[in-house]
């Protein structure tokens, strides 16, 4: 929808290239005789490739690498397959570092060989999918790493950290094929240590051992397959730029524009938030502009999602229209919330006024590209009055397909005011904390002397106004996560946000909501399923058969991985302070990543042949 | 709708600076209710009606900051009973319209007349807010 590259485009590239790797060096399906030129071209192309894979497991592993050897057994069985994994690659890394450094083409080659390129391309890609999550963090003053983006948690959830263990370990075994095509195992064995083709043998062990170390925690704790598809989907962090609805825009068109105000909402919420009380956009003006904007936006919502339901049931789709009644009545509660919100900005003002924030001046676009597809008028605005015209059902969603988008479009906005509620209550609280919240003196009782015209708020009115943002903030969850259920029953593309929004929380909700982001639910047996955690294993050496008391401690089993996680990325940062080491500074490796990756850029066909399109829910953001 | 009326008299009929300032402070009060009913109503309109309401709040607390506005906090019942009769959203936005041109047009005046620098500003600001609500009532002219 965006054009924004994902994490998928350079994992298919790195895979696409592994493959023909493999190809390339056994061109007829068999074992050739291979010669000294080969081999010092697979050594240079796949120390390069296992070097970009290090990478990635150092960011997962650094912080606990150095306890590991004495608290081996203490970690989850993920964290130890990663930590295995690192070893093993590092081991095939110290067996190939006899060899010409990665980054520097033998000198024997004369002329560029297939198969050096083809992994050359493939590392490059791994490190343009590496670049491309760092993109969604940020070093602060203190060199500690900070999210960046609503991503960020994604990226460091339990799911999507196995889900990118699970491509590492796809990886090692595509590169391992191609040793294993340039020296089979079963080939010849000399037992001179430094014969080239015995490296490649050994160092194509090594790869299994990475990949195996991994699947054997998948067996043990099986990842759901959604997130591979939300690792794949996690598209590089990049503002869309400020766009307002032409008078000619397509259904199509609205929908995009919607979602792309959606996601500035979200980041310049997500921005003002850490300013505190000391923001020059804390002023009555901002605020009352966001809250009633975030009124006008609920209350499209809830018309589309209405409108949305009556063309299900012409489709005799009643369980989908069902769904959409009932998040046409969440968005009508979250309308009303935010009403109140407004309401009580009409009782209190700021210190500073005649200031707009960049958060309200992006709410109201957001108003006004949902305003677009709610209302028949194309020209419709704000200041067209009353008695607007709603669209008709078959003119909003002709197509099922139709359906999906402005689902999609809707589900954004709702997102975005969650992030809002919770961003603006959080200044609000910090203003009130320092006297920035205020009344005109003429609306207190008349015992009550001032010789200002504006005195320092009561506490009945900021309690009263911060009631009614927890009150929006609830009821526009309520509203985003009723969405998202139909989201996940007609496959809207959207239905991304709700499997991050699962991924990031702890316990029963992730594997619930992921399974039925599936379409399926696990049938095998509990037994079957996975290996209890350690917290979960006591209950059952307890004889604890009660299925709630498993569940929680499956939770909490769940929690701890990520605990573990998040401080392990944490110190990790901490560690990195001064050198962001691995990421790619060129202007090439920018490029790639900020963009999807073109056909017509040399060096994005060097990297990506033939990709497939991915299906649209492949470039929003959670 | 009364209140409306009331409010609308009261401001053509200030003569000095102080009542006028007065009455179009109440003028502004006097909206939220008409549009709060609107609201409720959650109409077709309801977007612009939500958002003149933050420009009626904008508007009061301008001429809150006016020097010369009387400090006495306004007397409970001034403007209307507070029982107006149900209206339509095309009544209240006509009656938006028409209260909230006549407040541009005193403030626009007081803006230029005042004598200190305080109340011109004041009057400035709220005229805006005032000319705002005009437009998103349908006052503008259409595109």
């Amino acid at each position: 929808v965006t054009g924004r590259a994902t994490f998928w485009d350079f994992a298919l590239a790195a895979r696409t290239h592994l493959d023909q790797a493999a190809v390339a060096c056994s061109p007829s399906g068999k074992p050739s005789v291979a010669t000294t030129s080969q081999t010092d071209e697979l050594t240079f192309g796949m120390s390069a490739v296992i070097q970009a894979m290090t990478r990635y497991l150092d960011d997962i592993n650094a912080a606990f690498t150095a306890g590991a050897e004495r608290n081996w057994t203490r970690f989850p069985a993920w964290i130890r397959a990663a930590l295995e994994a690192e070893r093993a690659l590092r081991h095939a890394a110290g067996l190939l570092s006899a060899g010409p450094p990665a980054g520097t083409r033998p000198r024997r080659l004369q002329e560029a060989s297939e198969v050096s390129d083809h992994l050359t391309a493939a590392a490059a890609a791994m490190r343009n999918g590496r670049d491309l999550l760092h993109t969604h963090f940020t070093t602060g003053l203190d060199g500690r790493r900070k999210d960046h983006s609503d991503w960020a948690p994604v990226i460091t959830s339990v799911p999507v950290t196995r889900a990118l263990l699970l491509e590492i370990g796809q990886w090692a075994r595509q590169l391992g094929a191609s040793g294993t095509a340039h020296a089979p195992l079963s080939g010849p064995v000399q037992s001179r240590a430094d014969d080239p083709q015995h490296t490649l043998r050994t160092v194509s062990v090594w790869l299994r051992v990475a990949d195996a170390h991994i699947q054997t925690a998948n067996r043990s704790i099986p990842e759901r397959e959604t997130s591979t598809g939300l690792l794949h989907a996690i598209p590089v962090h990049q503002i869309p730029p400020r766009k307002l609805p032409r008078t000619t825009e397509t259904l199509l068109g609205l929908c995009q524009g919607a979602v792309g105000s959606a996601g500035r909402v979200r980041y310049t919420a997500r921005a003002i938030a850490p300013h505190g009380s000391w923001s020059p956009g804390l002023t009555v003006d901002s605020l009352r502009q966001s809250a009633a904007s975030a009124a006008a936006v609920s209350h499209h919502c809830a018309i589309l999602l209405d409108t949305l339901a009556r063309q299900a049931a012409r489709h005799s789709d009643t369980p989908v229209s069902t769904r959409l009644v009932m998040s046409a009545m969440a968005a009508g509660q979250a309308r009303q919330a935010w009403l109140q919100a407004a309401r009580a900005w009409e009782r209190a003002t700021t210190s500073t006024r005649g200031v707009v924030s960049p958060t309200a001046v992006e709410t109201a676009d957001l108003a006004l590209w949902t305003g677009r597809l709610t209302y028949a008028d194309p020209q419709w605005t704000l200041a067209l009055g009353p008695a607007q015209q709603e669209r008709a059902p078959e003119d909003l969603a002709p197509a099922p397909a139709d359906l999906q988008q402005v689902l999609s479009a809707v589900h954004h906005a709702s997102a975005a005011l969650n992030q809002l509620a919770a961003a603006d209550r959080e200044q609000i609280a910090a203003a009130a904390r320092t006297g920035r919240l205020l009344v005109p003196t003429r609306s207190l009782p008349e015992s009550y002397d001032s010789p200002y015209p504006f005195t320092r708020a009561p506490d009945d009115r900021v309690t009263q106004i911060l009631v009614a943002y927890h009150d929006a903030a609830s009821a526009s969850s309520s509203a985003t996560a009723s969405i998202a259920d139909v989201a996940i029953a007609v496959q809207a593309p959207s239905r991304i946000l709700a499997a991050a929004q699962a991924a990031t929380q702890h316990g029963n909700s992730t594997g619930l909501a992921t399974a039925r982001l599936q379409g399926t639910q696990d049938t095998r047996p509990a037994a079957q399923r996975k290996t209890p955690g350690p917290v979960e294993r006591t209950l059952q050496d307890l004889g604890v058969t009660n299925p709630d008391a498993h569940r929680q401690a499956a939770a909490i089993d769940l929690a701890a991985e990520q605990l573990i996680l998040d401080h392990a990325h944490r110190e990790n940062m901490q560690r990195q302070r001064h050198s962001r080491h691995g990421l790619n500074k060129s202007t090439d490796n920018a490029q790639l990543i900020s963009h999807r990756p073109a056909a017509d850029n040399p060096l994005t066909a060097a990297i990506q042949p033939r990709l497939p399109q991915r299906e649209s829910e492949a470039e929003i953001e959670p | 709708m009364e209140r409306i009326a009331v409010a609308r008299t009261r401001l053509v009929q200030a003569s000095d600076l102080p009542a006028m300032l007065d009455a179009a402070y109440r003028a502004f009060e006097a909206m939220l209710p008409v549009i709060h009913a609107q609201e409720d109503r959650a109409g077709g309109g309801f977007a612009a009606f939500v958002m003149a309401a933050a420009s009626a709040a904008n508007g009061r607390d301008a001429i809150a900051s006016a020097p010369s506005l009387p400090r006495a906090a306004p007397a409970a019942g001034a403007v209307g009973d507070g029982r107006d009769r149900p209206v339509t959203e095309a009544e209240a936005a006509a009656a938006l319209i028409d209260l909230s041109q006549v407040l541009a047009s005193r403030l626009a005046d007081i803006s230029q007349e005042a004598a200190t620098a305080g109340d011109r500003v004041a009057g400035w600001n709220a005229a805006r807010y005032a000319t705002e609500i005009w437009s998103l009532m349908g006052g503008a002219p259409k595109p």
